[in-house]
């Protein structure tokens, strides 16, 4: 358990309702007590997401910092991805994210990468919280308090980075076309770049600022990923994507307009990866990762915790590529962050080299086992359901398509079809013991939805 | 084919002290074998024959190291004793020992990198210089190098200021596809081949003193060629300082310096044992781990993981040294426990006595029996620790 008793964490993020768990007083203490950890004279690199009390809440957080004389690098808007990479490149020695948090639209979620561009694991948030809660802050003399720069063109550099980092001749030569949900995300400014230099044609969906009168959310919505597969259909593209609001996380429609599944997305970059390769994972990927890896004689990592504890298990091993069932891909030689634009840039280059398209990839992807139910649920219900994933269990993937929880040693994939009002509650451990706990969580489920009536 | 090597050992090692109060830094040992003895393996086995060590602080025990240690080893190797200013300055100084494209190579440097590899890609390439160069985390403490596709450097600074780095970064954005790894952190590992004529421009430009801050911006500047040899997936490690010399120890014991190697014979996985050595039965050696020629490991005794005994070494019944470098003719008597610390040579540590976590202490000194140092000391050589050190659990 984390030491605080004030803050919410989950998932190594500190996150809370912004002034209301996190007002500025908060956020000026949390970056005091962060600036005392990492001592007098260092480097922080920040930005945030488009949604207001993000921008608040760094600039606070930023004053905290310079109490204690860190000088920080403000990026203003600006994508996880980026502020990894900014800490490569300048040499900072953290990067501080602020962005609308997954599952709570009120909440404003803060993400603190170390100086390797990982996302800090729960032992070194909690001596943060230890020193947040016990005020053992070291702000210095006037003197010596922090400067901040401005940095307006990080998404210059990132891009020209990705640009140098990618296999630009035969994107340049297919033209290809893309749809892209940007979320309402600061991916806004640096897609339209990227394509541009790449020679790809794009169409950008929710781009620019949330409305006050339609909240953003970090996750792309359901509804959203419809219309891109519409889109592709209709535009006759190579596949389309929808990024979380950091951009950290990549959700994508083949080009028959399938929604893919986290786990079959990982399963497309696993066949693309070069034999003797390095995959690390996280510990609820599909076992069609398991089966991939065997036939293109791959090494495949799993990992037990967050993106971050992958991005160290990447970095320790050496490996090539680290993904969850998250929508997270990891590109070691690039940076230790998931980054969802340069995974999209990837796919991109891989299938124009290749004149392969994504469908005949998910096509080819070898199919296992598994074990599966149906309950009817009412549509209006089903957020309840989600509510009560998260209430009663701690290990907990969200993305727009599924949501995966462990029960027990068991792994439970729930998927909803709002049409036809069923939710699917599937394992791939066909053991008699991942059986039993399909058929107990569809009673608990089932129970739980006749309650609501 | 290039086959001469200078390599620079003259450096004070103020950042490795109080080790290098009473030893050069290139005599330093990882994994019981001097740093510079690594480096002359590395340099033979990539086929080089002239060596010039350019020496300077405390040269005197370099000087006889080599006499003592490669009479016929099949390399010519000289060792002058030089005054440089600099960097650049050492090898202006050593230009009498040199005739022909050479390579320069730092004498305090952990690394197997490929050094012919590195040769023959100056040959090719035909520039006046060409650098070896690694990704390294951050660039703060490196020069930093902007690569064109075809390998020529376009821009180099030393130790950048963050500011700096993005000031650089920002004015290469506009032509990503001319860059090579743009998105990559490229270093100057300190290791460079050059052509000869960079002798005659050193003689005629002789406020050019230091390679990283004055040389190579000024061959940029004056349009020669410089290029620059990624060296790609290689182990590179500074030794400058303890932590990373440390680091340095636990890897090559790792394997991850291959083909270098530890001192001593691989008994068995992670085992390396030095001639005349003794482990008693009941003593544990816990891999990966290193005993130098004639120590003595007494019963109980627990060594490693990630230690290295030096020469002479007696660890006492029930001692206890982990992840800790104890260097030649040091003496740990019983129930001693030793972590995270690096011990120099002649040191002797009475019973009991405990030293902890990234704690250097230098030659000769005396721990008394019970004693307790502290996390993160740092002992000058030849003082006795008295009561001042706090005794355990006092």
């Amino acid at each position: 358990m984390a030491a605080s008793s004030v803050l919410p964490i989950y998932h190594n993020r500190i996150y809370g309702v912004a002034n209301s768990q996190l007002t500025p007083e908060v956020t000026a203490e949390l970056g005091a007590a962060l600036g005392t950890m990492l001592g007098e004279g260092s480097l922080v690199v920040t930005a945030r997401d488009l949604y207001p009390p993000s921008r608040m809440l760094k600039r606070s957080f930023s004053a905290g910092l310079m109490s204690t004389g860190i000088s920080v690098i403000d990026f203003h808007d600006a994508t996880l991805p980026e502020i990894a990479f900014a800490i490569k490149r300048f040499g900072a020695k953290a990067g501080i994210h602020f962005s609308v948090a997954p599952h709570r639209n009120d909440s404003v979620q803060i993400r603190i990468l170390d100086s390797n561009g990982i996302e800090i694991s729960f032992d070194k948030l909690n001596d943060l919280l230890m020193l947040y809660d016990t005020k053992h802050i070291v702000r210095t003399i006037p003197p010596r308090i922090g400067w901040v720069s401005y940095a307006e063109y990080i998404h210059d550099i990132y891009t020209a980075s990705i640009t140098s980092f990618l296999d630009t001749a035969p994107i340049n030569a297919a033209r290809p076309r893309i749809a892209v949900d940007v979320n309402f995300g600061p991916a806004t400014d640096v897609l339209p770049m990227l394509f541009s230099e790449v020679g790809v044609r794009f169409i950008l969906l929710n781009s620019h600022k949330p409305s006050p009168r339609n909240p953003p959310r970090q996750l792309p919505s359901l509804e959203s990923m419809k219309m891109l597969a519409n889109i592709v259909d209709a535009s006759d593209s190579l596949f389309a994507a929808a990024l979380s609001s950091d951009a950290s996380q990549v959700f994508m429609i083949d080009d028959r307009g399938r929604i893919l599944d986290p786990d079959t997305l990982i399963g497309v970059y696993a066949m693309t990866l070069p034999r003797g390769a390095k995959l690390a994972v996280s510990e609820s990927t599909s076992r069609v990762v398991d089966k991939i890896a065997e036939i293109q004689k791959i090494t495949l990592l799993r990992v037990k915790g967050m993106v971050g504890d992958v991005a160290r298990a990447v970095r320790r091993l050496k490996a090539t590529l680290g993904a969850t069932d998250a929508g997270e891909f990891i590109f070691s030689q690039f940076t230790f962050s998931s980054d969802g634009i340069l995974a999209i840039g990837k796919l991109i280059e891989t299938l124009t080299i290749e004149d392969i398209s994504l469908s005949t990839i998910v096509d080819s992807i070898p199919k296992i086992p598994t074990f599966h139910l149906e309950i009817d649920i009412e549509k209006k219900r089903y957020s309840s359901i989600i509510d009560h994933v998260y209430s009663n269990y701690q290990d907990v993937v969200l993305t727009p398509v599924h949501v995966k929880y462990k029960v027990g040693e068991t792994w439970i994939k729930l998927r909803y079809d709002e049409e036809k009002e069923k939710l699917r509650i599937e394992t791939d451990d066909t053991s008699k013991e991942g059986r039993e706990t399909v058929k107990k969580i569809a009673d608990e489920l089932e129970e739980l939805a006749q309650s609501f009536v | 084919m290039l086959s001469t090597a200078v390599v620079l050992a003259g450096g004070r090692g103020t950042r490795l002290r109080p080790l290098t109060l009473t030893m050069p830094k290139p005599l330093v040992p990882v994994g019981n074998v001097p740093i510079l003895d690594h480096i002359l393996t590395l340099l033979k086995l990539n086929g080089f024959e002239k060596i010039v060590i350019a020496v300077n602080y405390l040269g005197e025990m370099i000087r006889r190291h080599i006499l003592e240690k490669y009479d016929g080893y099949g390399m010519e190797i000289v060792v002058p004793r030089i005054k440089p200013l600099d960097t650049a300055d050492a090898v202006r100084k050593c230009r009498d020992f040199i005739d022909g494209d050479f390579l320069v190579v730092m004498g305090d440097v952990l690394t197997n990198m490929n050094l012919r590899e590195f040769a023959q890609f100056h040959e090719e390439k035909g520039g006046i210089a060409s650098i070896a160069l690694i990704e390294v985390p951050s660039l703060l403490d490196f020069g930093a190098v902007i690569l064109g596709h075809d390998g020529r450097i376009i821009h180099f600074i030393e130790k950048p200021s963050s500011p700096e780095i993005y000031l650089v970064s920002l004015a290469y954005t506009r032509f990503p596809q001319n860059i090579s790894k743009l998105y990559s952190n490229l270093a100057n590992t300190g290791f460079y081949a050059l052509s000869y004529k960079i002798l005659d421009i050193l003689d005629e430009n002789p406020y050019l003193m230091d390679w990283g801050r004055h040389v190579f911006p000024w061959l940029l500047e004056n349009n020669y060629e410089v290029y620059g040899w990624d060296a790609g997936d290689i182990y590179w490690a500074d030794v400058g300082r303890p932590h990373n010399y440390l680091r340095a120890n636990f890897d090559l014991l790792e394997g991850l310096v291959k083909p270098l190697k530890p001192k001593g014979r691989e008994v068995m996985p992670g085992v390396w044992i030095g001639e005349n050595a003794g482990v008693d039965p009941k003593a544990e050696l816990r891999p990966p781990v290193a005993i130098g020629d004639g120590s003595r490991i007494a019963a109980r005794a627990v060594v490693g993981p990630f230690a290295v005994i030096g020469d002479n070494v007696e660890v006492g019944e029930g001692a206890v040294v982990e992840r800790s470098v104890v260097m030649n003719n040091t003496r740990l008597r019983a129930q001693v426990n030793v972590t995270y610390s690096v011990l120099a040579k002649n040191i002797l540590v009475e019973e009991g006595a405990v030293i902890k976590g990234f704690s250097v202490i230098g030659e000769g000194v005396v721990v008394k029996s019970n004693y307790t140092v502290q996390p993160n000391t740092v002992i000058e050589p030849a003082i006795r620790v008295l009561e001042k050190v706090r005794k355990s659990g006092g």
